[in-house]
C-alpha cells in the first residue's frame, strides 16, 4: 500500500470505526432479525422470508407506509419551500441581520422536543387554542375537525421541530450564491422573486434537495408525534415498529418492516437525487 | 481506495457483526434468581442498589424511603407507562432488579419469558394477599408458577366530566359512544383488550371467549368505536390532562386517581360503570430475568406487599391495598372507594377474572393475538 493511502486509512478509520459500531453493526444486525422466526415470543435464527412477506403484502402495513410516506413527503416539501425563503431572506434581503436571524433557528433548536409536542398539544384539540380563538372571534361556530388531533396537526408539529433541519443546508448552500448574480439578473429586468427562482434555485438546488432528505427521513421515521398528536387513525409505521419490538413480541416482523422502510426511503430519494441530477445538468 | 482497505473493512464488519449477534438471542436472561429457601434474609438489600423499571409511583419510591434508609439501599428508577418500551428494554438484556406487570399484558410477559417465578413462599407477607390476587390466573403460567406480586387494584370505571356529559346514575353503555353525539368527546388506549370484552357482552357474547365469527362482529364494532374516539390516550396522566383541559369529556379506562387528580387542578370529576361489566386492573411486580439483585428484589417485593407500604400506596395511588390485614386501615381515607368484598375477597369473582383470552385457547376460539391482529386492522384505518 502507498503511503498516502495508509495515511487516508489511518485517517478514515476513527469514522469508519464509529459508523461501524454505531450504525452499520446494528443495522445489519436488524437485517438478520428480520430474517428470524418468532416461535412462542422468542425470536429464533431459522431463516424465513415470511417476514417480508408480512411487511409487503399486508393491507394493514400498506396502508402505513403509504401515510407515512404521505405525512413525511407534504412535512418534506412545506419545509423545503419555507426554509429555501428563510434562507434566502436571511442571504440576501436582512443580510444586515442575519446573525440575528440565524441564531433564531438555532433558538428553536432549544426546546426539548416533548416540550414543544404538549406545546402543540395545548393548540390543537376540540377546545386546544386553535379552535378556542376561531369560536370566540365568531369565526367559526363548531370546532374545525382539522385543528383537532390528526393528520394536519402532526404535519404541522413537524413542520416546527424540523425546520431548522431544512434551513441549515439551504442557508450553507445559498453561501456559493453571491448578491451580484441576483443583482444582475434583476439589472436584466427580473424580479426579485423571479431571481430567487430562476437564479438562486437551481444554483442552490442540492442544498434544497438534501433539505428536503433530511427532514423526509427523519419524518418518516417518526412514532412519537403522531402519538401525542394524532387521532385513532393517524398512526405511522414507526408506531407500528415500536409495537413490534415491545407488547407485539414480534422483533422479526419489527425488524422487517424497518428495513422495508429504510429501503424504501432509499428508493425514493435515489430518484429524487437522479431526476435533481439531470436537472441540474 | 484499495481492495486491500476494502477488504480490511469488510472482515472487520464481518467481526463486529459475529460478535454483536452473538449477544443478541431472545429474551434478555442471564440474570440473578433469587435462591435459598425460607424467609428471604432481611438483611439481602443492605448496601444494594435496586433498579426498577416501570409506572412511576409504583416502585414505593416515598412508600419504602425509610426502610431504604435503614438498609442503606438505592433505588433507581427508569420510569415508563409504556409496556412495549418495558418490555423490549428487558428482551434486549437491560438489567432491571424489579419492573412492573400490568394486568392486560402479563400473561404475554410470563409467556415472553421476561420474568422469572416469583418465590412466593418465601414472602412473609404474602400469606395476607387478598385471594381474588392470590388465586388469579393471570400472575401464573400454563403451570400453576407465580411470577408477579399485585401491589394495586381498581375496578376499572370509565371517568368523566360531569359538567360536560350528562350521564344518568354514572351508567354508561359502551354502545352509546359509538353513537355521533359522543363523536369526538371521549379517548381510550392503543389496546383491544377492555373494548372488545365490552363490545362482545353488549352484543351477547361470553366475552372473552369470542368465536372468529364473533370477534369480527366485535370487531366491526369497535371500529365505529375506534373512529368516533379523539385519540388514544398514552397513559392515566394523559387522559386525566386532555379533560383537564376540556379536550375531552370521557376515557374509557379510567382510574378512580384521576379524580382526585383533577380536582388539584379545579376540575370536577367524576367515574360509572359501564352497563356491560366492571373490568378490574391491577398492577404487579415481578423480576425480571436480567435482574442482578433477585434475592433484594424478593425481599423488596414482599415489603411493598406489607402493611404499611399498602396503606401507603392506597393514599398515594388511590387504589386499593393487596394486603387482608391493611383493608382496615384505609377506611375513611380517600382510598375508601372500593367494595372488597365483591371485587378482591373472592377469588372466584370476575372482576379481575381474564378480560382478554389466556395464551392457550380451545380450538374454534379466538386468540388474543386474534385480537391483536384484528385491532390492528381497525387502527390502521384502512
Amino acid at each position: 500500500m502507498k503511503p498516502n493511502r495508509i495515511v487516508a486509512a489511518l485517517q478514515l478509520a476513527p469514522a469508519s470505526v464509529y459508523y461501524s459500531a454505531l450504525f452499520g453493526a446494528p443495522l445489519l444486525v436488524l437485517v438478520a432479525y428480520s430474517f428470524y422466526t418468532t416461535e412462542n415470543f422468542d425470536f429464533v435464527p431459522e431463516f424465513t422470508l415470511d417476514n417480508y412477506v408480512t411487511a409487503w403484502t399486508s393491507e394493514v402495513y400498506r396502508t402505513y407506509f403509504i401515510r407515512t410516506l404521505r405525512i413525511s413527503a407534504i412535512t418534506a416539501a412545506v419545509i423545503a419551500v419555507v426554509a429555501f425563503f428563510y434562507s434566502y431572506v436571511i442571504t440576501y434581503t436582512l443580510r444586515a441581520h442575519r446573525s440575528l436571524l440565524y441564531f433564531f433557528v438555532l433558538v428553536s433548536m432549544f426546546g426539548g422536543y416533548l416540550v414543544r409536542i404538549y406545546a402543540w398539544r395545548s393548540i390543537f384539540g376540540t377546545e386546544g387554542i386553535a379552535n378556542s380563538a376561531l369560536m370566540s372571534t365568531g369565526i367559526i361556530a363548531e370546532p374545525l375537525d382539522l385543528l383537532r388531533n390528526g393528520e394536519f396537526a402532526i404535519i404541522i408539529a413537524m413542520i416546527n421541530f424540523y425546520l431548522p433541519l431544512g434551513i441549515l443546508p439551504i442557508y450553507a448552500a445559498m453561501q456559493n450564491v453571491g448578491p451580484g448574480q441576483i443583482e444582475a439578473a434583476q439589472d436584466l429586468g427580473s424580479s426579485r422573486l423571479g431571481a430567487a427562482g430562476k437564479i438562486v434555485l437551481p444554483l442552490a438546488l442540492r442544498g434544497v434537495t438534501v433539505a428536503f432528505v433530511f427532514t423526509f427521513i427523519a419524518t418518516a421515521a417518526e412514532w412519537l408525534t403522531p402519538q401525542l398528536l394524532g387521532g385513532t387513525e393517524d398512526q405511522m409505521i414507526g408506531n407500528r415498529i415500536a409495537y413490534q419490538f415491545g407488547a407485539g413480541f414480534d422483533w422479526p416482523l419489527g425488524a422487517a418492516l424497518a428495513v422495508t422502510l429504510v429501503v424504501v426511503l432509499a428508493v425514493l430519494l435515489g430518484a429524487l437525487f437522479t431526476v435533481v441530477r439531470r436537472w441540474v445538468r | 481506495m484499495s481492495h486491500r482497505v476494502i477488504r480490511g473493512g469488510a472482515i472487520a464488519a464481518a467481526l463486529t457483526l459475529t460478535t454483536v449477534l452473538a449477544g443478541c438471542t431472545g429474551g434478555g436472561g442471564g440474570g440473578e434468581t433469587p435462591t435459598g429457601s425460607g424467609p428471604i434474609d432481611p438483611t439481602a438489600c443492605d448496601g444494594v442498589t435496586l433498579s426498577f423499571i416501570g409506572l412511576d409511583g409504583e416502585q414505593g419510591d416515598k412508600e419504602l424511603a425509610d426502610w431504604r434508609a435503614e438498609h442503606d439501599m438505592t433505588l433507581q428508577t427508569t420510569s415508563t407507562a409504556d409496556m412495549s418500551q418495558l418490555i423490549a428494554a428487558i428482551k434486549s438484556g437491560q438489567q432491571f432488579d424489579l419492573a412492573t406487570m400490568t394486568k392486560d399484558d402479563a400473561q404475554r410477559m410470563v409467556e415472553g419469558g421476561i420474568f422469572q417465578a416469583l418465590p412466593t413462599e418465601r414472602l412473609g407477607n404474602w400469606a395476607d394477599m387478598v385471594p381474588g390476587m392470590a388465586e388469579s390466573s393471570n400472575i401464573r403460567d400454563a403451570d400453576g408458577v407465580i411470577y408477579g406480586a399485585p401491589i394495586a387494584w381498581g375496578d376499572g370505571p370509565f371517568v368523566y366530566r360531569p359538567d360536560k356529559a350528562e350521564i344518568v346514575d354514572d351508567r354508561l353503555s359502551i354502545l352509546d359512544l359509538t353513537k355521533p353525539e359522543w363523536k369526538d368527546r371521549f379517548v381510550l388506549f392503543n389496546s383491544p383488550g377492555r373494548s372488545f370484552y365490552f363490545i362482545g357482552n353488549a352484543l351477547g357474547f361470553d366475552s372473552p371467549n369470542l368465536t372468529p365469527e364473533e370477534l369480527e362482529e366485535v370487531a366491526a364494532t369497535a371500529k365505529t368505536l375506534v373512529q368516533n374516539a379523539a385519540a388514544f390516550a398514552t397513559n392515566y396522566q394523559d387522559a386525566t390532562d386532555r379533560m383537564v383541559s376540556g379536550d375531552v369529556d370521557l376515557v374509557i379506562n379510567g382510574w378512580q386517581a384521576q379524580v382526585a387528580a383533577a380536582a388539584e387542578r379545579g376540575v370536577t370529576l367524576d367515574w360509572g360503570y359501564f352497563d356491560e361489566g366492571r373490568t378490574g386492573w391491577w398492577d404487579a411486580i415481578a423480576i425480571p430475568t436480567t435482574a442482578q439483585n433477585a434475592e433484594c428484589a424478593a425481599l423488596y417485593i414482599d415489603q411493598m406487599i406489607g402493611v404499611d407500604a399498602q396503606v401507603q400506596i392506597a393514599e398515594n395511588l388511590i387504589s386499593g391495598v393487596v394486603n387482608t390485614q391493611a383493608i382496615e386501615a384505609t377506611a375513611g381515607g380517600p382510598a375508601d372507594v372500593y367494595d372488597y368484598e365483591s371485587s378482591v375477597m373472592d377469588p372466584t369473582t370476575n372482576v379481575f377474572g381474564p378480560m382478554i383470552p389466556q395464551e392457550d385457547v380451545p380450538d374454534g376460539m379466538t386468540s388474543y393475538q386474534d385480537w391483536l391482529d384484528a385491532w390492528e386492522q381497525i387502527t390502521s384505518g384502512s
